[in-house]
């Protein structure tokens, strides 16, 4: 009787599995074809620097946009701008402070289209311990069932408290619009 | 050539051991003695510039971490790299439309082939340390935006090995320059205090040049 109810539940799953093909389920990032930049001005000088760890998860959801989520997750004392000298600069308490906050998070609750088949996406940064709403364009593609997001959002640094404080908050110097380029790539099944 | 020297000649029933033809067929002198004036202004400009960029580089390396004062120097360093730079193109160009003294007929042909391999040496360090230096900023993935508002093109992208590379090569080659130019400065003043050939004052304005 048991086995038969078991067998009816299964049985139940699978045709609403099968009537709701596009029914998602969260893929993890494969940091191996993803990439999270971000480039900041100094003396109007773009120098960009690379997120090295980072993980997440994306839901998309091709049919229901809407209900796509993700979350990222990056470890920002990982921010790597090629020199040792900088790398450790941006570690500090005036930057990103990794001790007391070594990770910065990205969630996106909601995913809009917008014009030329591309998205907006919905979401919230925190970072510094520092929680902001966010909103940015964001292409998706598909290779085979991995699913590639690539967009650029425009933060301020001193929105979350970035080198806001002293010498360092001095626009001119360091400007306050950061923009990060991503391109994420989930692991296909 | 002037008049007094002319006279002396005539007096001493000597020939001028330059040809007077081109002093007659042109208004202008058939010894240029000094450096035209854009060449003297751009020596000079050259000149302090150099030590200015050579002063700051060797400070700006050595100042620990980084700080709003140093991302400064460094910003002001490669300005005042690039505008050398300019200033040589310019340098070179009065160069080539204006003449220049010739060397002293009573040096030696050693003492000349000596001062034109100096002079050759420093026109190529004075092209060759911006032009490293900029390399150097590219590779190590900063690109140069000139007084803040022009961005110059990047031509390699951030290359950490290449940039070491340039790090040594941009330093020695600045090094080579500066002892350059104090060996130039050495030669100017023997020959203005041992020799007193007048050569020094080819550059300097107000000076008696021969």
């Amino acid at each position: 009787m048991q086995f038969k109810s078991t067998l009816a539940a299964a049985g139940l799953a699978f045709c609403l599995a099968s009537l709701f093909p596009s029914a998602a389920n969260a893929a993890p990032i494969d940091p191996k074809q993803s990439q999270i930049k971000a480039t900041f001005k100094q003396f109007n000088v773009p120098v960009a620097g690379e997120f090295r760890k980072f993980s997440g998860n994306i839901e998309f959801n091709a049919t229901k946009p809407e209900l796509t989520k993700a979350s990222v997750t990056v470890q920002t004392d990982s921010y790597d701008l090629g020199d040792p000298l900088y790398n450790k600069e941006v570690a500090k308490p005036d930057w990103f402070d990794s001790k007391k906050h070594p990770n910065s998070s990205l969630t996106i609750t909601s995913v809009k289209p917008a014009t030329g088949g591309a998205y907006t996406a919905v979401g919230e940064l925190t970072l510094r311990g520092v929680k902001k709403g966010l909103q940015f364009p964001v292409k998706i593609s598909s290779k085979g069932n991995a699913h590639v997001f690539t967009g650029q959002a425009r933060v301020k640094r001193f929105d979350f408290g970035v080198g806001a404080d002293g010498d360092w908050g001095d626009e001119t110097l360091v400007a306050n619009e950061v923009v990060i380029d991503f391109k994420l790539t989930t692991v296909g099944k | 050539m002037t008049e007094d020297n002319c006279k002396l000649y005539y007096e001493k029933g000597l020939k001028p051991k330059r040809k007077l033809k081109d002093s007659i067929l042109s208004s202008k002198p058939a010894i240029l003695k000094r450096y035209s004036a854009p060449s003297i202004l751009l020596h000079w400009l050259m000149a302090f510039g150099i030590i200015i960029a050579f002063g700051m580089g060797s400070y700006m390396v050595d100042i620990p971490g980084i700080t709003p004062f140093k991302l400064k120097l460094f910003n002001w360093h490669k300005w005042l790299g690039v505008s050398l730079f300019v200033l040589l193109g310019l340098r070179l160009l009065v160069r080539m439309f204006t003449k220049t003294p010739a060397y002293p007929v009573h040096w030696s042909a050693c003492a000349v082939r000596l001062a034109k391999i100096g002079h050759l040496a420093l026109y190529v360090l004075m092209f060759a340390v911006p032009f490293l230096g900029y390399f150097y900023s590219l590779a190590a993935g900063f690109p140069v935006v000139w007084f803040g508002v022009i961005e110059l093109p990047v031509l390699i992208e951030r290359d950490l090995a290449l940039k070491d590379l340039l790090k040594t090569v941009h330093e020695l080659s600045a090094k080579a320059l500066v002892l350059l130019m104090v060996g130039h400065v050495l030669m100017a003043l023997k020959h203005h205090l041992l020799d007193k050939d007048g050569v020094l004052g080819r550059m300097v304005p107000g000076m008696k040049a021969d």
